[in-house]
């Protein structure tokens, strides 16, 4: 593909190569996975020794994190169902992680237990965690930290395949802030800016989408990843799947496309849109 | 002028935290800037304690003091100073403070070219960022490379970062006797703080007396030989339209053998005057 590019490809000092996992916490696993399973995802495994679900389609992996004492269980207690951590994918982790170190993020030590992989894990917006994660595709984090599930589970899928966009809310006055970070730390770049001052970052890779959105909330709670949005492979189909299994959608449109936000009755938010190029 | 644009330092006043932040309260201020030291002056309690009083105070942290000796560094000194660096932004984090002070280098064993410089803060913007902090790179008189607002604007500038910004003190620009002339090429809002002191004497051709005098004899503007060069200073700044803070940084040993209230209300009658003086000048010159 990259040759076919029009343009020099953009430098991407980190190995950036998209996102490997999108991390929920909640206190109520139950109610996040049967909104994850209406919406065509299927629980495929379990941790090895946490109560960490992982559910998957296409090439989106969303990790349900209702470990009891965790990081994760002190954000959802905090914010209720939310985006607690991200995992991109670098070419090198190691890499990657030394030069994050040098500059400037701020390394968490999340632990490992015996028999799991250790992955390194840097402070993200409001108090979530930005993993590096080099072990995707064929051999995958699951495979030594999962324990698979049997595909007992007839649910059909929804044709949604990718992550197109992550949103992080921020106070306005906060938003370059942000921009600088991940420029700085990842050679992520600004798209258009629209006019109530949200922003887009992109990925020098092309597959992570940032927006950066401006929120009226203020105080320690003001900020965070609080949404993604979903591509479709067949969007009608998706949108016939979402309805059968009782879920509301509010359109919206973003530019020249089409976006649907699933109306469900936490505040984190789930989008859907086309993919593009079909 | 606002007289709630002002803060005072904890320097000058003598007491525990909670006797300072009492003194300046009742004195009528409403903001200070705060020493990374004095969270850990607690002896019992420690650190939980001191944040507890602050955060109760009800006052605001406007300015987190100091990292000092930090961009330059290389090797184990600059892990050391980057530890240092955390360890004051979860303090800062913890008080609700958003500025920490960031005083250029004295140290001999800094490197002193503008890009390193420049990348260490880039350093430090980025450790800020999720914390909500911002960064005050400020001169110092007797800074290694960087003793001169000129500089200092330089350096933000090649920074390049939104959380970064200038701190500049008073005190520091007239020891040096720098001019004051291309105060208002600064942009505004890349000036984070403003610190203002006034000083008993004005001719400091030693570098040893500028530190002493500074850390040891300054007083509140008014008080003073710079106390008409300090009204220019916020005249220009205003004019230039600078809406930020502005903190008394006095350190001063006799100070510290007063009661913390009375030396507070020096520095309200301090604040007293300054607005009213400054606000006459801007009238006179329609503004």
């Amino acid at each position: 593909m990259s040759d076919t590019l029009p343009f020099t490809p953009l430098p991407n000092p980190m190995g950036t190569d998209g996102i490997e996992f999108v991390e929920f916490a909640t206190s109520d696993p139950d109610a996040l996975g049967q909104l994850l399973r209406a919406m065509g995802f299927r629980c495929t495994a379990r941790h090895r020794s946490k109560q960490v679900l992982l559910y998957r389609q296409g090439d989106i992996n969303f990790i349900v994190n209702a470990e009891p004492d965790s990081f994760a269980q002190h954000y959802a207690q905090q914010r209720g169902p939310s985006i607690c951590a991200i995992a991109l994918r670098v070419k090198d982790a190691r890499a990657a992680t030394l030069r994050a170190r040098e500059l400037g993020a701020w390394e968490v030590d999340m632990g490992s237990g015996v028999m799991e992989l250790h992955i390194p894990a840097f402070q993200g917006v409001g108090g979530s965690l930005l993993y590096l994660v080099d072990r995707y595709g064929e051999h995958s984090i699951y495979d030594v930290d999962f324990l698979p599930l049997p595909a007992k589970e007839e649910n059909e899928h929804a044709s949604l395949d990718s992550i197109w966009q992550l949103t992080q809310s921020v106070p306005g006055e906060r938003i370059s802030d942000w921009q600088d970070f991940y420029q700085h730390l990842f050679g992520f770049v600004a798209g258009e800016e629209h006019p109530d001052h949200s922003g887009v970052l992109y990925s020098p890779c092309g597959k992570i989408r940032l927006l950066l959105q401006a929120t009226q909330l203020e105080g320690a709670l003001s900020e965070g990843l609080t949404a993604v949005t979903l591509s479709s492979i067949k969007l009608d189909h998706t949108l016939q799947h979402l309805q059968q299994q009782g879920l509301s959608l509010r359109q919206e449109q973003d530019g020249q496309q089409l976006v649907f936000q699933l109306q469900h009755a936490t505040l984190l938010g789930f989008a859907i849109r086309q993919a593009e190029g079909n | 002028m606002d007289a709630r644009r002002f803060a005072i330092d904890t320097a000058p006043l003598q007491g525990s935290l909670q006797d300072k932040l009492q003194a300046m309260s009742a004195a009528g201020f409403s903001q200070l800037t705060l020493w990374a030291q004095d969270l850990m002056s607690e002896p019992e309690g420690g650190l939980a304690q001191t944040v507890r009083t602050v955060r109760h105070s009800g006052m605001k942290v406007i300015g987190f003091e100091a990292l000092r000796d930090f961009e330059g560094m290389s090797g184990r000194f600059l892990e050391y100073k980057i530890d240092l660096a955390k360890t004051m932004m979860r303090m800062m984090q913890q008080v609700g403070a958003e500025l920490l002070v960031v005083s250029a280098t004295t140290s001999p064993n800094a490197a002193g070219d503008l890009e390193t410089t420049a990348a260490h803060l880039r350093l430090l913007s980025t450790l800020a960022t999720p914390l909500g902090i911002r960064i005050g790179f400020e001169p110092l008189a007797w800074g290694r490379y960087v003793h001169d607002y000129h500089v200092a604007w330089q350096v933000v500038e090649m920074v390049n970062r939104q959380n970064v910004g200038l701190v500049l003190d008073s005190f520091h620009l007239f020891a040096r006797g720098i001019p004051l002339d291309d105060l208002y090429r600064i942009p505004m809002h890349k000036l984070f703080l403003v610190q203002l002191s006034d000083a008993m004497s004005d001719y400091l051709p030693l570098l040893e007396e500028m530190v002493h005098i500074s850390r040891h004899q300054r007083s509140f503007p008014g008080e003073g030989v710079h106390s008409m060069a300090l009204v220019d200073m916020l005249v220009r700044l205003e004019m230039a339209g600078y809406q930020g803070n502005y903190a008394f940084e006095v350190a001063n040993d006799e100070f510290l053998t007063q009661d913390a209230h009375s030396v507070a209300s020096r520095a309200a009658r301090s604040v007293d005057w300054l607005c009213r003086t400054v606000s006459q000048r801007l009238q006179d010159s329609g503004c």
